[in-house]
């Protein structure tokens, strides 16, 4: 009886046996390879392609700029149309207006805007006709309103007004604001001149507003802003109005 | 045989040329150790056809990952070790076989045994035939543990089985074995 062979024999048979494929299996293998050569070729120009695009997009945009800063804009929308609007709340320290008093303000003393001569103030809606040569006119539109809604209206005594310069921006400079708004505030005043204000007052509440009058029309320069508390919280030097 | 270099080109400049994508150079790849991975696909596959299957997807490995041949070791060996990987990759998944708890065979042991026949070239058909025939993962862990040197430490982590598992795999592949052959040697 023969010894069965080791592993030895198995290792020294096998390891480097050649056999004779029964076809030549290269042309298979070839074609194989080609293809996935191309395979990988096409997915390596989409990629290659994927990339310079977006190198290309990176580079038109390069240096990369945080999104710009949006220019400074007032507390509240100018008026954007031939009848101005102001539906925003006017935070006083960032207002034309320099100090309250009672029922006045003052615009901060940017706004020295002289009047035109001749210029006359006409009744405005629901307003207390006033007297021009006491009570100039105010170039300071906000929004317009029809006071007789909201009666009582207090006019009070004018106050002097100075040129304006809003938030950084003199309002006479861009066109950011419509054609009349910027005619308006283009115009000279005298220094020292009155703006004219109306207090309302809603009822029973205690909620008032603040109006300027715009050539014939009246608007809102403070939204739901009660005045004694503006008047009382904020540090401001107040001027005696003239 | 060879369309461009009928001189046999050292492996470097060979698998340099392969790199480019030379087909002469591939062909002279294939022609220099297919028969020799043939027959290592022939020892892990169950039969001629799957042997043929897996050295077709071996080859188009190795033309595709030629460029990772650093030079450092032999290339046939690169290339066998590619080859061994996708034959086990073809059985790798396969429904787990029982395990099987052979008692190690005693080979030292047999009474009054005389000296081994060495089977020569002829008896390669018949040793790889017999292999073959064993169960999958025992022919697996048969070829690596005895053929290609693995600890069993290395079969279980390939194979993803217990050490023990390669081990009474290997025993019963030897017994296995030992009953397919006896006819021939004993």
């Amino acid at each position: 009886m023969n010894k069965p062979p080791s592993d030895s024999d198995f290792r020294k048979v096998l390891a480097d046996w050649q056999p004779e494929p029964p076809a030549d299996a290269f042309p298979v293998i070839l074609a194989r390879y080609q293809r996935s050569r191309r395979r990988s070729f096409s997915w390596t120009y989409v990629a290659a392609a994927a990339l310079l695009l977006s190198l290309a997009l990176l580079w038109s945009n390069w240096p990369l700029q945080p999104a710009a800063e949006p220019p400074p804009q007032p507390q509240f929308e100018f008026p954007t149309s031939d009848l101005p609007s102001f539906t925003g709340r006017v935070p006083l320290a960032d207002s034309p207006i320099d100090a309250v008093h009672g029922t006045s303000f003052i615009l901060k003393k940017e706004l020295a805007v002289p009047r035109p001569a001749g210029q006359i103030m006409s009744q405005a809606d629901g307003c207390e006709p006033v007297d021009p040569s006491t009570q100039p006119d105010v170039l300071l539109a906000l929004e317009s309103r029809n006071l007789a809604d909201e009666l009582p209206i207090e006019i009070t005594a004018p106050v002097e007004v100075q040129p304006v310069v809003w938030q950084g921006l003199p309002l006479v400079a861009t066109d950011v604001y419509p054609a009349r708004w910027l005619a308006q505030l283009r115009r000279v005043w005298k220094p020292a001149e009155a703006l004219q204000i109306a207090r309302v007052r809603h009822g029973d509440s205690d909620s008032e507003r603040l109006f300027v009058r715009y050539e014939t029309s009246w608007f809102s320069l403070t939204h739901e802003t009660k005045v004694p508390r503006l008047s009382s919280d904020l540090p401001i030097s107040l001027l005696n109005p003239q | 045989m060879f369309r461009r270099n009928k001189v046999k080109l050292d492996d470097h400049a060979l698998v340099a040329a392969c790199q480019r994508g030379e087909e002469w150079a591939l062909r002279q790849l294939y022609e220099v150790h297919y028969r020799t991975m043939y027959g290592v696909c022939l020892r892990y596959c169950r039969s001629e056809a799957d042997a043929q299957d897996v050295l077709q997807d071996a080859f188009v490995k190795v033309f595709g990952r030629i460029g990772d041949w650093r030079g450092t070791g032999s290339l046939a060996g690169w290339i066998r070790r590619i080859v061994v990987g996708t034959a086990i990759d073809r059985y790798r998944n396969l429904r787990p076989e029982l395990a099987l708890r052979v008692a190690e065979p005693d080979w030292e042991s047999t009474e009054e045994v005389g000296p081994c026949v060495l089977p020569d070239e002829g008896h390669a058909e018949v040793l790889a035939a017999a292999i073959r025939s064993l169960p999958d993962r025992c022919r697996l862990v048969f070829n690596l543990f005895v053929i290609e040197g693995y600890s069993h430490a290395e079969i279980a982590a390939e194979l993803n089985i217990s050490e023990g598992t390669s081990k009474s795999q290997l025993a019963y592949a030897r017994k296995q074995l030992q009953t397919i052959l006896q006819p021939l040697f004993f």
